[in-house]
C-alpha cells in the first residue's frame, strides 16, 4: 500500500510541476506575442492537453487527502456507528464506479489503439495516447476507495491535506 | 418512459448518493453511468461517456480557473492581502462600525485581486475578526459583514467561478468577467452603509475605542505602499479585457505574472509560500475540473432522454410570464445553493436552464450575472453555506453557528435586494460589456 501512496503522490507532484509549466507557458506565449519575440503556435494545443494531465493525475492525490467535494448534511445527522455503515457503502458503491469506468476506460483505450487515428493538432500524435492515462486514475481511485471501505478510519476528513512540495 | 420520469429519476437518484456520501463527483458519474446506458445506446453510451469525459477539461477557456485561484493563494500565503487589510485600516477613521467597514473596503479591494472566496473570507476572518472581538464588537456586526464580502470574489473578477460558468454554459467569459463588476460594487455599497446606519442606530453593537493617533502621512503612506499597487493587478486584468488587448485566459496569466512580481518586490516570497499555494490552487482546479469530467455527459443524457426538450416546451408553452420563470429558476438555485456547492449546482441547473433562456430570449450575460449573484448568496446559506464553515474555522471558538447564521442574514437580505434591482433593471449589468463591444 505504501508503494501506491508513493505512486499517488508522485503523479500528483507531476501534476503541480504541469500546473506551473502551463502558467509560465501562457505568460511566456502573452508576453513573446506582445512583444513580437517569437510564436509559439503549439502553445494552445498544450495548454489544452496540460489541462486534463493535470485532472487525471492529480484527481487520486486529492481523493487520497479527502479533497473533492462531499455532502454530509445525512453523515453529520448519524450517530457515530450508523456513519461509519454508511461511509464503508459509500466507499464500496465508489470503488465500484472506479471499476466500471477502469474497466471502459481500458476499452476506450484499446479501440483506439487498434484504429490507429491521430489527433489532428500542432502535434499530430496516436488517439491513443490521450487515452493512456484515464484508466490508471480510475484504478487508482478504486483502490483508495477500497481501502476505505475495508479500513474507513483512513478515510478520515478532519485530516488535512498534505503537501506535494 | 416520460421524459419527467427520467428527470425526477436522474436528479433524485443524484442528490441520494450525494446523499450518502460519495464525492460530488462520482455520485455524477454514478447517474451518467446508468443514464448513458439507458438512455445512450448500452455499452456505447458508456464509451461515450468515458469519451467525453476525457475530451472535457481540454479546453482553453478553462485555463484562467488555476491562474485566477494562484492569484489568490499567493495574496494569501505571502502576506501581502493582509498588509494591505492593515493599511486600510489605518486609512479609515473614526466612523460608526470602524472595523466592519475595514472588512468590506478590504474584502472588495481583495476581491479585485483573488478568484477564491474562501481565501477572501479567511483572510479577512484571520486577520479582522480576532481584535473585532477584543473590542467589544458583537457577533452580529462582525461576522455578517466578513461572511458577505468574502463572497464578493465570485463576482468581481478575477472569479474562477465565473469562468467556470461562461465555459460551460457558453457565454462570452470576457464579457461576464466584466459585467458582474458594477453589481458587485453596488452591493459593497449596500454592505458598506448598511453598517453605518445599523451603527448609528444600535451603537453598542460595535463600541467605538481609541485608535492610535497617526500623522497624516503615516496614515495615508501604507495604502499607497501596500493597497495602490496591488490595484495595478486588477488594472492589468480587467483593463486588457475591456481594451480587447486580452483573451480573458491571457489576462489572467498577466495577473499571474503581476502578482508573483508584486510579492517578490515585496520580498515576500518564498519556496515555501510558493509550494503552498500551488498545492492549494492545484487542489481547488484538479476537484473542480473532475467535476465537469464527471457531470459533462449528465446534460447530454438529459438531451437524448429528451427530458431537456419536455422540460422546455412544458414551460415555455406554459402560461406563465417570463419573469416568472427567470424568478423560479433563480429559486431552484438557491434552494440548492442550502445544501449543494456551486460547482455541482452549475453541473445540475445549466443544462436545464441554458435552452429556456435561450427560448425565452433573455441576455445571458444577464442571466449569467442573476446567476452567479445567487450563486454568491448560496455561499452564505444555512445550513450549509461553504463560508459559514470558513468564518467558523477563522472566529474565536466561543462562537456558534447560530450566531454566525444570525450575523449573515441581513446581508443576504441585501443581496437579494440587488438581484430585484438587476432584475428590473438589466442594463446595470450590461455597461461595462457594451463598452468591450465597441
Amino acid at each position: 500500500m505504501q508503494s501506491i501512496d508513493k505512486l499517488i503522490d508522485i503523479l500528483g507532484f507531476f501534476a503541480g510541476v504541469l500546473l506551473v509549466a502551463l502558467s509560465l507557458l501562457v505568460i511566456c506565449d502573452v508576453g513573446a506575442r506582445y512583444f513580437r519575440l517569437f510564436a509559439m503556435p503549439w502553445s494552445l494545443d498544450f495548454a489544452q492537453y496540460g489541462l486534463y494531465l493535470i485532472t487525471f493525475f492529480g484527481t487520486p492525490w486529492v481523493l487520497k487527502n479527502n479533497g473533492h467535494i462531499t455532502i454530509d448534511l445525512l453523515v453529520s445527522k448519524l450517530s457515530q456507528k450508523h456513519a461509519f455503515t454508511l461511509k464503508i457503502v459509500s466507499s464500496c458503491l465508489g470503488s465500484l464506479i472506479c471499476a466500471v469506468l477502469f474497466i471502459f476506460s481500458v476499452i476506450v483505450l484499446v479501440r483506439t489503439f487498434k484504429d490507429g487515428t491521430t489527433v489532428p493538432d500542432n502535434f499530430m500524435f496516436p488517439e491513443w495516447w490521450i487515452y493512456a492515462f484515464a484508466p490508471s486514475t480510475f484504478l487508482l481511485s478504486m483502490i483508495i476507495f477500497l481501502r476505505w471501505a475495508f479500513n474507513p478510519s483512513t478515510n478520515d476528513d478532519s485530516v488535512e491535506s498534505q503537501g506535494l512540495f | 418512459m416520460e421524459w419527467y420520469y427520467i428527470l425526477t429519476i436522474l436528479i433524485g437518484g443524484l442528490v441520494i448518493f450525494m446523499l450518502l456520501g460519495l464525492p460530488v463527483v462520482f455520485a455524477f458519474f454514478t447517474v451518467n453511468i446508468v443514464g448513458a446506458f439507458f438512455f445512450m445506446g448500452g455499452m456505447e453510451g458508456i464509451i461515450q461517456l468515458v469519451k467525453s469525459s476525457v475530451y472535457s477539461v481540454q479546453s482553453f477557456t478553462l485555463l484562467p480557473i488555476p491562474l485566477f485561484i494562484l492569484m489568490g493563494e499567493i495574496m494569501f500565503h505571502t502576506g501581502i492581502a493582509s498588509r494591505a487589510i492593515d493599511a486600510i485600516d489605518k486609512l479609515i477613521a473614526r466612523v460608526p462600525g470602524r472595523l466592519s467597514l475595514v472588512a468590506i473596503v478590504g474584502g472588495t479591494i481583495f476581491s479585485s485581486l483573488s478568484g477564491s472566496t474562501i481565501a477572501n473570507t479567511a483572510i479577512l476572518g484571520s486577520t479582522l475578526l480576532p481584535d473585532m472581538y477584543k473590542r467589544g464588537y458583537s457577533p452580529s456586526i462582525s461576522i455578517g459583514p466578513i461572511v458577505a464580502t468574502g463572497g464578493i470574489a465570485m463576482l468581481i473578477p478575477p472569479s474562477a467561478l465565473a469562468v467556470l460558468l461562461g465555459s460551460i454554459a457558453q457565454i462570452p467569459i470576457g464579457d461576464l468577467l466584466v459585467a458582474s463588476i458594477i453589481p458587485a460594487l453596488i452591493l459593497a455599497s449596500m454592505f458598506f452603509a448598511y453598517v453605518i446606519i445599523r451603527c448609528k442606530l444600535n451603537p453598542e453593537i460595535a463600541p467605538n475605542y481609541d485608535i492610535a493617533e497617526l500623522s497624516f502621512v503615516d496614515r495615508v503612506l501604507p495604502f499607497f505602499k501596500y493597497v495602490l499597487p496591488l490595484m495595478g493587478i486588477f488594472v492589468v486584468v480587467v483593463g486588457s479585457i475591456i481594451g480587447g488587448i486580452a483573451t480573458p485566459t491571457e489576462s489572467a496569466a498577466l495577473g499571474a505574472l503581476a502578482t508573483l512580481v508584486a510579492a517578490a518586490a515585496y520580498r515576500k516570497l518564498s519556496w515555501s509560500n510558493f509550494t503552498i499555494s500551488i498545492n492549494q490552487t492545484l487542489r481547488f482546479t484538479v476537484m473542480t475540473l473532475f467535476i465537469i469530467c464527471g457531470s459533462i455527459t449528465f446534460s447530454q443524457i438529459l438531451a437524448f432522454s429528451e427530458a431537456t426538450a419536455g422540460l422546455s416546451s412544458l414551460v415555455v408553452d406554459s402560461d406563465l410570464r417570463p419573469i416568472a420563470i427567470l424568478i423560479g429558476m433563480l429559486l431552484i438555485l438557491m434552494f440548492l445553493g442550502c445544501f449543494m456547492d456551486q460547482v455541482s449546482m452549475m453541473m445540475i441547473t445549466i443544462p436545464i436552464f441554458m435552452p429556456l433562456v435561450e427560448q425565452l430570449g433573455f441576455n445571458v450575460i444577464w442571466f449569467g450575472v442573476l446567476m452567479l449573484l445567487v450563486l454568491e448568496i448560496s455561499l452564505a446559506t444555512p445550513p450549509f453555506g461553504l463560508l459559514l464553515f470558513v468564518v467558523k474555522g477563522a472566529a474565536p471558538d466561543d462562537t456558534t453557528m447560530e450566531q454566525i447564521i444570525f450575523s449573515v442574514l441581513p446581508f443576504i437580505g441585501l443581496a437579494l435586494l440587488l438581484t430585484i434591482l438587476l432584475i428590473l433593471i438589466p442594463e446595470i449589468t450590461l455597461i461595462l460589456p457594451n463598452l468591450i463591444a465597441r
